[in-house]
C-alpha cells in the first residue's frame, strides 16, 4: 500500500442519515418561472441586454446624424415660413425683397457662433458636455438648474411640436385624417418611445432612413431650384387662393426682430450633440465635433438655401400649403416625375418633422438622469431599464409630451411661440460656463476659445432676451413662470433627498458598533393551525430566542378556545401559544401590544415572524385579505421591532385527489 | 436562552408595560359597586394602579385580562401565564401547576392579589390570590 494510493470510495450506505458531498447543481436548483409581465416585456422590447453591453450601444458618425440632426434640420421646414409669417403681414412683398435672406443670414451667423462654441465645449466635455454638465461645473448647482429645466421643458416642446407639425403636414395631403390628428399624433409618440425602449442604436437605424431621404430631397431641390432660375430665370409662384393678409406698413426694427425671434426656432436641436458625446463611439468627442460640423453645414446650407428660393419665389406662408411645399412643387416644375417628386419631398418632410421628437427621446432621458443624479430629480430616472436605456426618462417625456398634444390639441400655432427660448437660455448658461472655464483653467488658447464662447454666451442672451420680449404675449411667459417654478421645486426636492441622506449616514461607525439588545423575542402570528403556521413555527424553533411564542389575536373567542385546544392537544409545549383579547376585533392593535410589551424593558429585539401564503397565480390573491401585509406595516413602525415573512408556497405539499374530494364530500354531505 | 427556573431577582427588574400602548379598559361598561356579587376572597376596592406597583412589595391590582398562554417553567412544573391591564400599566401573573382557570376569560375582569416579584425583567405576581367577580368603578 503506497501513500499515493486512493482512499476507498465513501460507502453511501453506512449510515441513512448520511449523504456524500456532491458538487453544486449546474441551475439555481430551482424551478423558477419567468412573471408573464416579463415575458410580455421580452417580446415588445426584445432580450435584456447585459451592461456590459452597454459599450455596444454606441452610435457610428452616420447613425449618430440620423439620431441627432433629425431635430435640427427638421426645423428648416419651418423656420423660413416662421420668418415669413411675422413679416408678409405687415410689410408684404417687402419682406422677400429686403428681408428674409438677410435674417437668415443672421440666424445661421448666430448658428455659426454656436457651432464653434460647441466645438469648445465637446473638447473641453469629451464624456458628457450638455449644458448642464457645463454650467454645473463652472456656474454651480442652480444656474444648472435653470439651464436644465430650461432645456428638458423645450425637449418636451420639441416632442409635441414635431410631432403635431408633422400630423399637420398628413392631414394637408389627406384631410380627412384633421378629426383624427390628435390620437394620431398620440401614436406616433407612443411609437417613437417604443422605439427608444428597445435601445438608442435600434431607434438610431429606424429613424435613420426618414433624416436621409429629408437631406438627399431638399439639397436635390436647392439644387434643380438654383439651377432652373440661373438657366430660366425665377418666377413667382401663383398667390394662395384664400385671402392672405399681405400689408405695406413702414419697417421697423421691432418688425425685423420679430422676425428673428420666428426664426430662431432652427437654432433648436444644434445642442444635442453636445449632451449626447458619451452615445458616440470611441473616441468620441472627435466623432461629434466631426458630425456636429456636418450637422451645422446642412442645417446652414438647406435654411439659406430655402430662404433664397422662398424669397425669389414670393412664396406666401397660407393655411393650406407650406412654404417648404410651395418652393418644393415650383422648384421641380410640372410634369407626372416632378409631381411625384414633390410627393416623395412632401412625405420626407413629415417624416422627419415626425421624427425630430427622436432627438429629443435621445437627450430628456440622459439629462433627466444627469439631474437625478445629482438628486435633483426623481431617482428612478437613474436607472437604466430593460435595454440599458433610462426608461423612466423616456416614459416621462412621452407623457409629458402626450399631455400637451392632448391640452394644444395637436395645434402647431399655439405651441410654436412656447419654443426656442428654453434652448437659448440654456445655450447662454452653457457658453457662460465655458467663458468661465477659460478664464479659470487658462488652458493653452485659452484666449481664442474665450473668444469664442464669449462671443457666443453674448449672442445667445441677446437672442434670448429678443425671442422673450418679441413672444412674451404669445405663450413665452408661460415658460418664463414656469422654469423659475420648476427650479424651485427641484431645489426643494433636493432638500429632501440631501436630509435623508445626511440621517441615513450619519454616524455610521458608532451606529454599526454600538452595543446590541441582548435579549430577543421571537413571536410568530397564528391565525390558523394550517401549513403556513407550521411553516412558521419551524422556522422561530431555528432562531436564537429567549423568547419564543405562537400569538393569536382572539378576534373570535370561539375559534380561539378551539385553537387553544388544538395548540394543547399538539403538545407544542416549546411554542406556547398566547391568546391576546382582540374584543375589539383591531388585529393590528391587539399584535402591537404585545410586541410593545416585549419591547418595554428596552433590551429586547422582538422578532415577528408572519406567515405568508404564496399563490400560484396573480387573481388567486384577489381571493384573500392582506392582513399579513397590513400587520408588517403596523409592527415595522415600532423601533426594534422586526418583521420576517415566512412564505408558505401554494403547491409545495402532494395533496392526492382522493383527500381533495373527500373533503368536498365531507362538506357537500 | 429562556430562564425557566420561576422566580429571580433581576439587576433591573420591574419595567411596568407603560400606560399609553395598553389597549384602554376605558371601554368596559362600568359597573354599579351596589351590585358586585358578595363573597369573593378579596376586597376589590382595595387594588391600587397597577403603574403605582413596587417591586417586592405586596400589590393588589384590578384590570383586564389582556393574553393567556400555558407554558412549562423549566423542565416539568407546567404554568399559566396572564397579562392583566388597567389603565395605568399591565402586570404579569403566573400560576404554577395549572393549565386552566375556570372562569378567567380574555378580556375579562381580574383582581390579584400577591407579592410583586420580576421574571425576565418585567414584574410579576406568582401565584396570587385572585378574584374573578367584575370590578366596581
Amino acid at each position: 500500500m503506497t501513500l499515493t494510493e486512493h482512499a476507498p470510495a465513501p460507502s453511501t450506505t453506512t449510515s441513512p442519515r448520511f449523504t456524500p458531498p456532491g458538487p453544486l447543481p449546474p441551475t439555481s436548483g430551482i424551478d423558477m418561472p419567468e412573471t408573464s409581465g416579463y415575458r410580455l416585456k421580452n417580446k415588445v422590447l426584445g432580450p435584456a441586454l447585459t451592461t456590459d453591453q452597454l459599450e455596444h450601444e454606441r452610435l457610428g458618425k452616420p447613425t449618430a446624424l440620423a439620431v441627432f440632426a433629425s431635430d435640427a434640420l427638421s426645423s428648416t421646414a419651418y423656420a423660413s415660413e416662421e420668418i415669413l409669417r411675422a413679416m408678409v403681414p405687415v410689410i408684404g412683398f417687402l419682406a422677400f425683397a429686403s428681408f428674409l435672406v438677410p435674417i437668415t443670414l443672421a440666424l445661421v451667423t448666430v448658428l455659426v457662433i454656436l457651432t464653434f462654441s460647441y466645438r469648445q465645449t465637446i473638447k473641453a466635455y469629451p464624456s458628457a458636455g450638455g449644458a448642464y454638465i457645463v454650467t454645473k461645473d463652472n456656474l454651480g448647482l442652480l444656474p444648472a438648474q435653470v439651464a436644465g429645466v430650461a432645456l428638458l421643458t423645450d425637449y418636451i416642446l420639441t416632442v409635441a411640436v414635431s410631432v403635431s407639425a408633422g400630423m399637420a403636414a398628413l392631414y394637408s395631403a389627406v384631410p380627412a385624417l384633421f378629426a383624427y390628428r390628435v390620437p394620431l399624433a398620440l401614436g406616433f409618440i407612443a411609437l417613437i418611445a417604443w422605439g427608444n425602449l428597445r435601445g438608442v442604436k435600434e431607434s438610431g437605424r429606424m429613424f435613420a432612413v426618414p433624416t436621409y431621404a429629408f437631406i438627399v430631397s431638399m439639397f436635390a431641390m436647392i439644387i434643380v431650384g438654383v439651377t432652373r432660375g440661373v438657366m430660366h430665370g425665377f418666377s413667382h409662384v401663383p398667390l394662395p387662393v384664400e385671402h392672405v393678409g399681405i400689408g405695406a406698413k413702414t419697417v421697423g426694427i421691432i418688425l425685423v426682430l420679430k422676425g428673428f425671434a420666428s426664426g430662431g426656432a432652427a437654432m433648436t436641436g444644434v445642442e444635442a450633440i453636445s449632451n449626447g458625446v458619451p452615445a458616440f463611439k470611441k473616441p468620441e468627442a472627435k466623432h461629434a465635433r466631426e458630425t456636429l460640423m456636418v450637422m451645422a453645414g446642412c442645417l446652414g446650407i438647406l435654411f439659406i438655401g430655402i430662404s433664397f428660393l422662398a424669397a425669389k419665389y414670393h412664396a406666401v406662408p397660407s393655411d393650406k400649403s407650406t412654404v417648404i411645399s410651395q418652393v418644393a412643387r415650383h422648384a421641380f416644375g410640372g410634369g407626372p416625375i416632378a409631381h411625384g417628386i414633390f410627393f416623395f419631398v412632401q412625405a420626407a418632410t413629415m417624416l422627419i418633422l415626425v421624427l425630430a421628437a427622436n432627438t429629443s427621446f435621445a437627450d430628456f432621458p440622459r439629462l433627466a438622469s444627469f439631474h437625478a443624479d445629482d438628486a435633483f430629480m426623481p431617482k428612478q430616472l437613474t436607472k437604466r431599464g430593460h435595454r440599458l436605456v433610462f426608461s423612466n426618462g423616456i416614459v416621462a417625456l412621452a407623457i409629458a409630451a402626450s399631455i400637451l398634444v392632448v391640452v394644444f390639441k395637436a395645434d402647431v400655432t399655439h405651441l410654436i411661440p412656447l419654443y426656442a427660448i428654453g434652448v437659448f437660455t440654456s445655450f447662454t448658461l452653457s457658453q457662460a460656463g465655458m467663458s468661465v472655464r477659460h478664464v479659470k483653467l487658462k488652458e493653452p488658447g485659452w484666449q481664442l476659445g474665450l473668444f469664442v464662447n464669449g462671443l457666443g454666451a453674448v449672442t445667445t442672451a441677446v437672442v434670448t432676451l429678443v425671442i422673450g420680449w418679441m413672444k412674451f404675449t404669445h405663450g413665452a411667459w408661460f415658460i418664463i413662470v414656469l422654469v423659475p417654478v420648476m427650479v424651485a421645486l427641484l431645489v426643494r426636492l433636493n432638500r429632501q433627498y440631501e436630509s435623508e441622506e445626511v440621517e441615513l449616514a450619519h454616524d455610521v461607525n458608532d451606529a454599526m458598533g454600538a452595543p446590541v439588545r441582548l435579549r430577543h423575542s421571537v413571536l410568530v402570528l397564528v391565525s390558523d393551525l394550517d401549513r403556513p403556521t407550521a411553516r412558521a413555527v419551524q422556522y422561530a424553533r431555528t432562531l436564537q430566542a429567549d423568547e419564543r411564542r405562537a400569538v393569536h389575536a382572539a378576534a373570535d373567542p370561539v375559534k380561539a378556545a378551539r385553537l387553544a385546544e388544538q395548540w394543547q392537544e399538539l403538545g407544542m409545549i416549546r411554542v406556547p401559544l398566547d391568546l391576546v383579547d382582540c374584543s375589539d376585533r383591531r388585529v393590528a392593535r391587539s399584535v402591537l401590544d404585545v410586541v410593545a410589551d416585549e419591547l418595554a424593558d428596552e433590551r429586547t429585539e422582538v422578532t415577528v415572524l408572519i406567515p405568508r401564503r404564496e399563490y400560484v397565480h396573480w387573481w388567486h390573491r384577489l381571493l384573500h385579505d392582506r392582513t399579513s401585509n397590513e400587520l408588517a406595516r403596523a409592527v415595522g413602525r415600532l423601533p426594534h421591532a422586526n418583521v420576517t415573512f415566512v412564505p408558505y408556497h401554494f403547491g409545495s405539499t402532494p395533496v392526492s385527489a382522493e383527500e381533495r374530494s373527500a373533503y368536498h364530500a365531507s362538506k357537500h354531505h | 436562552m429562556a430562564r425557566e427556573d420561576g422566580m429571580e431577582s433581576d439587576a433591573q427588574p420591574g419595567q411596568l408595560l407603560t400606560a399609553e400602548r395598553v389597549t384602554a379598559v376605558a371601554d368596559m361598561p362600568p359597573i354599579d359597586s351596589k351590585i358586585v356579587p358578595p363573597g369573593g376572597i378579596l376586597d376589590l376596592s382595595r387594588s391600587i394602579p397597577i403603574a403605582d406597583v413596587v417591586w417586592r412589595r405586596r400589590a393588589q391590582v384590578s384590570g383586564r385580562v389582556r393574553s393567556i398562554r400555558v407554558r412549562p417553567w423549566g423542565d416539568a412544573v407546567i404554568t399559566l401565564e396572564a397579562v392583566v391591564v388597567d389603565s395605568t400599566g399591565g402586570l404579569a401573573v403566573a400560576f404554577l401547576g395549572r393549565r386552566s382557570i375556570p372562569g378567567l376569560a380574555l378580556g375579562g375582569p381580574l383582581t390579584v392579589e400577591g407579592m410583586a416579584g420580576a421574571r425576565a425583567g418585567k414584574l410579576l405576581i406568582l401565584n396570587p390570590a385572585y378574584d374573578l367577580r367584575p370590578i366596581p368603578r
